[in-house]
């Protein structure tokens, strides 16, 4: 009986949730939820939240490539997280506050793995997102969307917000349209169309105003046109976000005196085959390698992305060989590779 | 870390909450209670939504092949919808509404530029109506829905209802060419297709906050993807009484362009000297303090709110320069010449002529029994049998034409004591202050006579204004009504009923209510501040109420308050006077 009594009231707690705090349907009715968590109509979530949320502008305009997206505060002191795309490859990437407030924004760092970027701004005294707070959305969580979507937000205009709901807490690995993803993790679903120009690196919000995922790349399932909605999951993106801004994965000072040797290294002496640098930022996934070359006899796949020539961060095919040639043709090379949801690490020498 | 002014705001929130906690929320609600506070939500939205319902238009064609969506505003059936959803219709559309029947409906104005139509849906008196809401009040994360017609499912005639979130206010989505632009719109994740178009979007209470039009497609198909747009109920309500004129109807510019200055102040970027704005003494580099009600913060945030208002309407301005501030009210001017906005609504002037084996064309579309009387076609406007309506309507206490060839002697004085007399007959107006007396030659360009000195052309206002009287108006040029405009604040007041006399514009003001002629501008040019005329201290003479005080003003300056004494008739017989 006891037990009976306890699921009517959940379920009525559940409706009372969805009615009261997502079409805000009176004070009264949100409150009633006000022991366990704070009352918020999707208002106030937005009030909150809006001003953490950055726009940012930079390359692209060409191609169908937008030359914006979208950051999230993550500190005071301007630190934004967002997806790492071609829009980055700008200098200087330009950031506007909710205020309107223009900034030009510092490259800080970037992991190619999960393919975001932390980005800093030179102010101090910002609202953000605690990333302390960063907890896994359960299926059927609802959640709102803030993105720079189409770019229809400019200035001290907000950004826009939409609404929806987590539909699966997965991995895409073995899904045709996750193959273009570095990372392997579980992603968030979502039902609210987040898949539009200018939203990677928007903020998922759960309906305690929480920053739940950051909106990824676009994937597209090209043979049936589809767009996926999605979002790596915060949890997931907290290790490397502290990697980067404790200067681990930090971007290659560019005034690196150091003479370049005169024989490097190059591709073709490893006897690997890249996907061709389109973009001048596409990511080093290995196209091919060269039969009873040293990349086949260490291992290194067809599909496999590299991650890390020595200790150096490469992100794009041209990093890879900016990295190869600080690298005698005489000495061996250690890459590291990400293969599907694994990481490895292979030695190579040119002339063994 | 600091606690900035949003963490302020939040432990505000959190003290809120828990007042709300104290004060009206008992210590425990057990499950019954909330699942019936549960189902009187539901059923609260029901009923909203229901009602909505009703007053939302399914728009077809005569063909019945293609159309949108609408909303109804009038019990006597006058319904909002898109401009591009009445084009392919031509003059005739059906209309199915929630009770299942189909009802004839008739184009009335169109407003090309801001994608808005106004159409009349006949068969009932009683019909379901919407009101619109203040939009100025909606918020980013407040819940709404839309009503309509996508993909045409409503064979049936019942409409589709999509719920969503009000995902941005003050839009701004680019035009094609000068025509279907957008500005200060909402944006809505509600799923809006093609068929919803010209629909409405309510809030949650059920009120109209906007007519669905246009959704970001871009590299998708063309489908929703989370993200439409809907014209603002506000700027619905700037053109509903200027669209029920019949016209095709323009938008507004300033004719001033605005920067942004280093400081981040919105600043005069180039002024044409011929505008209104140069007269009220808008210059180069000034800053632009609020317009149309509105601070104005950034360059879009002008033309956002620009857009929202009707050619010919006055709008307050602010502005500012080395620290002093002018507060005015500014006539916008139109965007377009008009033959260039007809043109693209109606074609070229003299189309080709049809094929001669073709003399009925076939997608001419059959006139519905009974409406053949609620269309008459006409350049310039969207159907000119409205224009006639409100005409009639306005003149309709001035249509006693015994008394056109009278000449009528007003006398009075001017704040001085001295006298003022004016005479006016079908060919004559004169002037008489002291000495200084002045005739209208007829035979002349009646616009370049703009006597006495300092009015620009009172002589010829008056004149306008004794046609009015006595039944001739549109015998001294082209008559037409122009809608309804405000005279002070942003709520329209006055209807307009403009007259032609040669080279120059009069403009009748009357009182939305009573109809009452409470002023009258007359433009001899387009470049030069119109001489307009108050009229106040009406008393009954002979069967009219005519005016016994006559304010007239040039720009903000008043050139004379001339204070009746008496109305007389050619006969020399007193019509009135000075009790």
């Amino acid at each position: 009986m006891m037990e009976i009594s306890f699921r009517v009231k959940s379920t009525a707690a559940m409706l009372l949730v969805i009615l009261g705090r997502w079409l805000s349907l009176g004070a009264s009715v949100d409150a009633v939820f006000a022991a366990d968590d704070l009352p918020r109509t999707i208002e106030q979530i937005v009030g909150e939240t809006r001003g953490r949320i950055v726009k940012l502008f930079g390359a692209g305009g060409f191609r169908g490539l937008e030359a914006y997206q979208t950051g999230v505060l993550i500190s005071e002191s301007g630190h934004v997280l967002t997806a790492w795309s071609h829009v980055l490859d700008a200098d200087p990437v330009v950031a506007f506050l909710d205020d309107g407030r223009r900034f030009e924004a510092r490259l800080l760092g970037y992991d190619p793995r999960l393919e975001i970027a932390v980005l800093k701004l030179d102010v101090e005294g910002l609202d953000f997102f605690d990333l302390e707070q960063a907890v896994v959305p359960q299926p059927g969580e609802l959640v709102l969307a803030f993105t720079n979507l189409y770019g229809v937000a400019t200035g001290n205009e907000p950004v826009s917000v939409q609404h929806g709901s987590v539909t699966a807490v997965r991995s895409l690995e073995g899904d045709r349209i996750g193959g273009r993803l570095a990372y392997r993790g579980p992603v968030l679903m979502v039902d609210a169309i987040t898949s539009n120009p200018g939203t990677p690196g928007g903020a998922i919000v759960d309906s305690a105003g929480r920053l739940v995922g950051i909106i990824g790349k676009d994937l597209k399932a090209p043979e049936a046109d589809v767009w996926l909605n999605y979002a790596l999951p915060l949890v997931e993106l907290r290790r490397s976000i502290d990697d980067i801004l404790s200067g681990k994965l930090v971007v290659a000072s560019e005034d690196d005196s150091r003479p370049l040797p005169s024989e490097p290294l190059t591709l073709e002496l490893l006897g690997l085959g890249l996907v061709a640098d389109v973009l001048g930022k596409t990511p080093p996934f290995v196209d091919r390698v060269v039969s009873g070359g040293p990349a086949e006899r260490a291992g290194i796949q067809a599909d496999d992305l590299v991650l890390f020539v020595d200790d150096s961060l490469v992100s794009s095919r041209r990093d890879l060989e900016t990295a190869l040639r600080r690298v005698h043709r005489d000495d061996p090379v250690t890459l590291t590779l990400q293969r599907g949801s694994e990481t490895m690490t292979v030695e190579l020498e040119a002339r063994p | 870390m600091s606690i900035g002014t949003r963490g302020r705001a939040r432990m505000k929130w959190i003290a809120l909450a828990l007042l709300i906690v104290t004060v009206s929320v008992p210590s425990e609600v057990d499950g019954d209670e909330a699942m019936d506070r549960v189902r009187a939500e539901q059923q609260r939205r029901i009923e909203v939504v229901s009602r909505a319902r009703a007053a939302t238009v399914a728009v077809f064609d005569s063909e019945g092949r293609g159309g949108g969506s609408g909303v109804l505003l009038t019990p006597d059936g006058y319904a909002i919808t898109n401009y591009h959803v009445v084009k392919p219709c031509g003059a005739f559309m059906k209309c199915g509404l929630d009770d299942g029947r189909i009802y004839d409906a008739v184009v009335v104005g169109v407003d090309p530029t801001g994608d808005v139509a106004l159409i009349k849906l006949f068969g009932r008196e009683d019909f379901p109506t919407a009101v619109l809401a203040d939009s100025d009040n909606v918020r980013m994360g407040q819940p709404c829905f839309a009503i309509g017609n996508p993909f045409l499912l409503a064979t049936n005639l019942q409409p589709t209802v999509t719920w969503g979130l009000v995902s941005g206010v003050r839009r701004y989505q680019y035009p094609d060419g000068t025509l279907l632009e957008y500005t200060d719109c909402i944006q809505t994740d509600a799923s809006i297709n093609p068929g919803n178009s010209g629909g409405p979007l309510f809030a949650a209470d059920g009120q109209v906050i906007g007519i669905n039009g246009r959704i970001s497609i871009e590299k998708r198909a063309r489908v929703n993807v989370g993200v439409g747009y809907a014209i603002s109920a506000n700027q619905v309500r700037h053109f509903f009484g200027v669209l029920a004129s019949g016209r095709i109807v323009d938008h507004a510019t300033l004719g001033a362009t605005m920067t942004t200055s280093a400081t981040g102040e919105v600043t005069v970027d180039a002024i044409l000297d011929g505008t209104d704005a140069y007269r009220r003494g808008l210059r180069y580099g000034d800053r632009l303090v609020a317009f149309g009600g509105r601070e104005i913060e950034s360059v879009n945030a002008f033309k956002n709110v620009l857009g929202i208002f009707p050619k010919g309407w006055r709008v307050p301005m602010v502005f500012e320069r080395d620290g002093t501030r002018v507060a005015t009210r500014v006539k916008l001017a139109g965007v377009h010449v008009d033959e260039a906005l007809f043109e693209a609504v109606q074609g070229p002037v003299n189309p080709e002529p049809q094929a001669p084996e073709d003399p009925h064309a076939a997608n001419e579309p059959k006139i519905p029994d009974g409406l053949a009387e609620w269309y008459e076609a006409r350049r310039g406007f969207a159907n000119f049998r409205f224009n006639r309506l409100h005409q009639d309507r306005l003149l309709a206490s001035y249509a006693d034409s015994s008394a056109a060839r009278e000449t009528w002697f007003i006398t009075g004085k001017d704040v001085s004591g001295s006298p003022v007399e004016v005479a006016i007959g079908p060919d004559t107006a004169a002037w008489r202050s002291g000495t200084d007396v002045q005739l209208i030659d007829f035979e002349k360009e009646i616009a370049d006579q703009r006597v006495p000195e300092g009015s620009n052309g009172l002589l010829v206002a008056a004149f306008l204004w004794q046609r009015l009287q006595v039944g001739e108006i549109k015998r001294t040029g082209e008559v037409i009504y122009e809608g309804t405009a405000p005279l002070e604040g942003l709520v329209a007041t006055h209807d307009l009923l403009s007259a032609t006399a040669g080279a120059g514009r009069g403009e009748f003001w009357f009182d939305l209510s009573g109809s009452r002629l409470s002023h009258l501008e007359w433009a001899p040019d387009d470049r030069s501040d119109p001489c307009v005329i108050a009229f106040s201290d009406e008393r009954e003479v002979d069967g009219r109420a005519l005016p016994f005080r006559w304010t007239v003003k040039v720009g903000d300056q008043v050139v004379l308050d001339w204070v009746i004494d008496s109305y007389r008739r050619n006969s020399g017989e007193s019509e009135g006077g000075q009790p």
